[in-house]
């Protein structure tokens, strides 16, 4: 193994993320070259510096209780906007009486442009026969 | 939003307060800043809250870390100028964390010392991947979703971020 490559995989080694064929050869390594030793060393020490020294906050008592209350009036403003369930229902309902009015209206209008076209046809057409004989006859 | 749903946002969210605060914290380097960025996040938290079919803690936590993160991130674009005068404001920045920890002034010098100004000094992205792997020990597959990149950044970061904290330490310390 070489060293850069030692160098790239030796944090996925110290932070328990490397598959055992790349974890057998880096330890392998390890043992051969006392430099990597040291550099490992090393990094295994800043990691328990890190974790031992660096201050883990906690979050203020005033941002929990904004956070809480920001939540709460939040959730407050979208259940208003929200219209109640019956009310919901009787939207619904008028929508459907008058879907299925414009349906029925549709209906019948289709029906009654059928059968004014056959109308107009048989119109048009006795017309236009009796253009026809006109014309013919003249 | 029924009652219900609050509860189990609050259910979710609330037990990572100082986790978030924490992530917050290191990302702005002041407590206000930290402080709106988590409350903005939670605000955001709850409006994607429908989307979030989450089950353990972990996730609940890498979640919202997520919005934190992304939160700051908005924030600070958003801030650059001012961000930008205090990152380079060395005095007062020092001063301010001598502040925030009392027991900072005795050991000012110390490694203790060395360190949390390492840290402070580290870009952003790089900041982030030691916070959530060293003080909240995320894998690197949380990470990855927490940050938004690959794994392999994750790794090649977190691998940058440790090389430049030895050699602040070392610089500082002279002990290398």
């Amino acid at each position: 193994m070489t060293h850069p490559a030692f160098e790239g995989l030796l944090d996925a080694y110290l932070d328990g993320e490397l598959a055992a064929p790349d974890r057998v050869e880096l330890e392998a390594h390890l043992r051969a070259c006392p430099d990597c030793s040291r550099l490992e060393q090393r990094r295994r020490a800043l990691s328990v510096a890190v974790r031992e020294q660096l201050v883990r906050f906690s979050a203020p008592e005033t941002l929990r209780a904004r956070v809480r209350a920001g939540a709460r009036a939040e959730a407050g403003r979208t259940a208003r906007r929200r219209v109640p369930y019956w009310s919901t229902l009787a939207v619904a309902a008028s929508l459907a009486v008058v879907a299925l009015g414009s349906r029925q209206l549709a209906l019948r209008g289709a029906a009654g442009d059928a059968i004014t076209n056959q109308v107009l046809a048989r119109w048009m057409g006795g017309r236009s026969r009796l253009w026809h004989t006109a014309g013919g006859s003249t | 939003m029924e009652s219900s749903e609050l509860e189990r946002f609050e259910a979710v969210v609330l037990p990572h307060l100082d986790a978030a605060y924490t992530l917050a914290r290191y990302l702005m380097r002041n407590d206000q800043d930290a402080q709106d960025v988590v409350q903005d996040a939670s605000l955001r938290a709850l409006r994607y809250f429908r989307g979030f079919r989450g089950a353990g803690s972990g996730e609940g936590r890498a979640w919202l870390l997520a919005i934190v993160r992304n939160t700051a991130h908005t924030w600070r674009q958003r801030h650059r100028g001012d961000t930008l005068t205090a990152e380079f404001d060395e005095e007062r920045h020092s001063e301010a964390v001598a502040h925030e920890h009392p027991e900072a002034a005795a050991e000012a010098r110390s490694e203790h010392a060395a360190l949390r100004r390492a840290i402070d000094e580290l870009a952003p992205d790089f900041r982030e991947v030691i916070v959530l792997r060293e003080l909240e020990g995320l894998s690197y597959k949380e990470i990855s979703d927490v940050a938004g990149v690959p794994v392999g950044t994750v790794m090649s970061r977190l691998s940058r971020a440790r090389r430049r904290l030895e050699e602040a330490l070392c610089a500082e310390t002279e002990d290398c």
